[in-house]
């Protein structure tokens, strides 16, 4: 369960309403690298990860993500008060507008709603780590391209520390992507279970050959409901 | 709320920001060094130091989480009635919220 704080991460106090601005950010609310689908990626991965560790890296941070969501959010419901009709038809925020006046609505800056299309949870520790270090870095160049658009500093502080955190975010899903690979009981074929299915990936992954999932398979437990049967259909 | 109280108020806020910006920073890399005991022990630290600019928050403005609405600190303040004449009010839903302008 969560807590909500009554307060930012970053502070955000912009004086100059500018929907020109809005409408390239939103992106990063609703859109194919934003927070929304950085939150809900990482709170779903966390329920299969088989190391603990790994699970409380993906919700402290897809906990933090929440946060982030708030102060894009903020950026955008402040950036979007006080505005004219006027500032609405020049700065093209009126297609917009349109569907959703000033609310807030999460889209990629394109108008493509937001869309669990944009994310992946595959119940695979390896999978799902390479997923998480590649969203933080197209989060962190959609970041570096509205800093390239936006002048206002305002707007510019609270965008640097959010991509500073997407940085971090790389940091600490590599290490996690490390303990990872090296828990694998089989170092050289950390592929060989998918442990939000396969049983006991311990004994199956201790010789990463063929012959030991084929051994695996015939000695055990046939009641569970996790029955190895499907595995042998699988490529490897 | 006037406008020297209300730079005193985002100063407040502020101090428990960067707090929790160290408590965060900390939680993350302990996630993936567990067993770090300088990281715990900033921690340690980190918390405290949050935990006394919310309580200090808290005592002049009201609560950081609806937790602390009916925690004895907060109740001794607001409902005393030689400190605030005010009706009492359920201030957690009354009170300004943080993406509003010139709320930090």
């Amino acid at each position: 369960m969560w807590l909500y704080e009554r307060n930012l991460q970053f502070p955000v106090n912009i004086k100059n309403p500018n929907p020109a601005l809005a409408k390239v950010i939103i992106s990063q609310l609703g859109g194919p690298d934003g927070e929304c689908g950085a939150a809900l990626r990482y709170l779903s991965q966390r329920y299969s990860m088989p190391y603990r560790e790994v699970s409380g890296i993906l919700t402290d941070v897809g906990t933090e993500e929440l946060a982030h969501i708030e102060i894009v959010s903020t950026i955008l419901y402040q950036l979007t008060q006080g505005m004219t009709i006027d500032d609405i038809k020049k700065s093209g925020f009126d297609t917009y507008f349109v569907d959703h006046t000033a609310g807030i609505y999460p889209q990629a800056a394109s108008g493509v709603p937001f869309s669990a299309d944009t994310l992946q949870s595959t119940g695979d520790v390896i999978t799902d780590l390479n997923e998480d270090l590649a969203a933080e870095q197209k989060a962190r160049t959609t970041y570096d391209n509205i800093l390239r658009l936006a002048d206002d500093p305002d707007v510019r502080e609270p965008i640097k520390f959010l991509r500073a955190r997407e940085i971090v975010h790389y940091q600490r899903f590599a290490e996690a992507l490390g303990i990872a690979q090296e828990r694998s009981e089989c170092k050289t074929n950390y592929y060989i279970t998918n442990p939000s299915f396969d049983i006991d990936c311990s004994v199956a992954s201790n010789n990463c050959t063929q012959d030991s999932i084929n051994r695996t398979t015939s000695t055990s437990n046939q009641s569970s409901a996790r029955s190895y049967k499907t595995r042998s259909d699988r490529p490897y | 709320m006037n406008k020297s109280d209300n730079s005193n108020r985002k100063a407040m806020l502020k101090a428990i920001q960067i707090a929790s910006f160290s408590v965060v920073e900390t939680t993350l890399y302990l996630d993936t060094h567990p067993f770090d005991q300088e990281a715990l022990s900033a921690l340690i630290q980190y918390t405290a130091e949050k935990q006394a600019a919310v309580e200090a928050y808290e005592e002049a403005y009201g609560p950081i989480t609806v937790c602390s609405f009916y925690s004895p600190l907060y109740n001794n303040i607001k409902n005393n009635a030689s400190v605030c004449n005010c009706n009492k009010a359920f201030s957690w839903a009354t009170e300004p919220w943080p993406w509003e302008n010139d709320y930090c």
